[in-house]
């Protein structure tokens, strides 16, 4: 129906998640419409990210080089690994801007359905990482969903035995909610997690 | 087009677009479906908790013209939180699920199937012995898809045993008889556990001793049948589940 380059660069969105035919036809035609030195500039970004990003030998964060700009950063807290899912979701600690310590990024959740089990994650890498370090508190920010828990206490049991102290991150309510739109689930997580004031 | 409400189990669930969950659903008045639980993945969202895998709950669901269900709303009855606390237990639970997602087909009544998976996870919750569970939970649903294995007596002769069990025939064939060149020998003690399972059910199972060489053994002639049931023979959460037992 279009011209092979068009059908190409349709085919080439469509490979992105999330994007249907509709829309990768939608973004092709947009790219059709903008000024060269723009798209050359996007082809560059996409190519070189692809090229120059890696994994962080020590976090598993991305990087650019063999550590991230979070381990290679000396000011930050060495007692304190916080242990999240996904690269993603580092970024979303930092936003918090209340977390000074180190990160391990596990590369997903224990998940028997999707055949994910502790031997798929970086599980060795941080167990290696704990021993003979100076770490004294690790905190689990896995998701707090089934994959997540589980994940969650699996490492607390094989990580408890080595002398660390495991936290877990709250669960509760989101900051600005009403109560009474609460779902019953987190109510009870946040009645189980109350603290003294 | 159609709104209906309906006690569910999720089976399983995963990201779809960009703030949706796709939840495969065993419901109790028509079976399996899968449904859009739109915005799930946002914080502020009410049904999220709801549509956890291993959830039981009752169910709002809108199908249109799509042979997608929109799940609508939804009120958890149980989580099952202690098997999320476990990823052993985890791993069996899920396993049952993956069974029961399988050996399934879309939008037919399983009320039967429903209640086995109900019954298997609230034995799991309190279960010393998962692989116990799963076994017992192997032969009922066999059973309940038409593949109950015949264990009274020799298949062609009704003969006492030694038996081997024999896959084409789905059941057991003496040393008399002449079994297929893939019959396997199975010993009297796990054809004993094998009929309690199937009379019994999980009615006191934490009573019937079941060692790990028996459970292997009834795990062959499980294994055997619901590869013939199904139709496939490689379950991940089986995978995860054997790595998870290696490292215990």
């Amino acid at each position: 129906m279009y011209p092979g380059t068009i059908a190409r660069l349709i085919e080439a969105f469509l490979k992105l998640p999330g994007i249907g035919p509709k829309t990768a036809a939608r973004l092709a035609f947009f790219v059709l419409k903008m000024p060269r030195e723009e798209v050359a500039g996007m082809a560059r970004a996409l190519v070189e990210a692809r090229d120059k990003t890696s994994y962080c030998k020590l976090c598993g964060n991305y990087c650019e080089g063999e550590r991230c700009v979070i381990c290679r950063d000396v000011r930050r807290d060495q007692a304190v690994v916080c242990v999240v899912q996904e690269a993603r979701d580092v970024l979303a600690m930092e936003k918090t801007r209340e977390f000074r310590g180190y990160y391990h990024v596990l590369g997903g959740a224990i998940s028997p359905l999707d055949g994910i089990g502790p031997e798929q994650l970086r599980v060795r890498e941080l167990l290696e990482r704990l021993g003979g370090s100076q770490v004294r508190e690790l905190i689990l920010a896995t998701n707090p969903n089934v994959e997540g828990e589980a994940t969650a206490h699996y490492l607390a049991k094989v990580i408890k035995p080595l002398g660390v102290r495991v936290t877990r991150i709250a669960h509760g309510l989101p900051v600005g909610a009403d109560l009474e739109y609460a779902d019953e689930v987190t109510l009870s997580r946040a009645l189980e997690g109350r603290r003294e004031m | 087009m159609a709104e209906w409400k309906d006690y569910g189990l999720v089976l399983r669930s995963r990201e779809y677009r960009e703030a949706d969950r796709l939840v495969t659903l065993l419901t109790r008045k028509r079976g399996l479906l899968t449904g859009v639980a739109r915005g799930v993945r946002k914080v502020q969202s009410k049904l999220a908790a709801r549509v956890e895998p291993l959830t039981l709950g009752y169910y709002q669901l809108h199908q249109g013209r799509s042979s997608l269900a929109t799940l609508l709303q939804g009120e958890a009855l149980n989580h099952h939180r202690k098997l999320c606390s476990n990823p052993l237990l985890l791993a069996h639970a899920q396993y049952f699920c993956e069974l029961c997602e399988s050996s399934l087909p879309e939008h037919e009544p399983a009320v039967p199937v429903f209640s086995l998976l109900l019954q298997a996870l609230t034995t799991l919750e309190a279960e010393t012995q998962p692989a116990r569970a799963a076994r017992c939970f192997e032969l009922n649903l066999l059973s309940l898809l038409g593949y109950r294995p015949v264990l009274d007596a020799c298949l062609f002769c009704r003969g006492p045993g030694p038996y081997r069990f024999d896959p084409p025939s789905g059941g057991l064939v003496c040393s008399r008889c002449a079994a297929s060149a893939e019959a396997f020998a199975v010993s009297g003690a796990a054809v004993a556990v094998m009929k309690r399972f199937l009379e019994l059910g999980f009615y006191r199972l934490s009573v019937c001793r079941v060692p790990a060489v028996l459970s292997g053994e009834i795990h062959r002639v499980s294994r055997v049948l619901i590869a013939k049931a199904v139709g496939k023979t490689r379950f991940k959460s089986l995978e995860v589940l054997h790595s998870l037992t290696e490292g215990h």
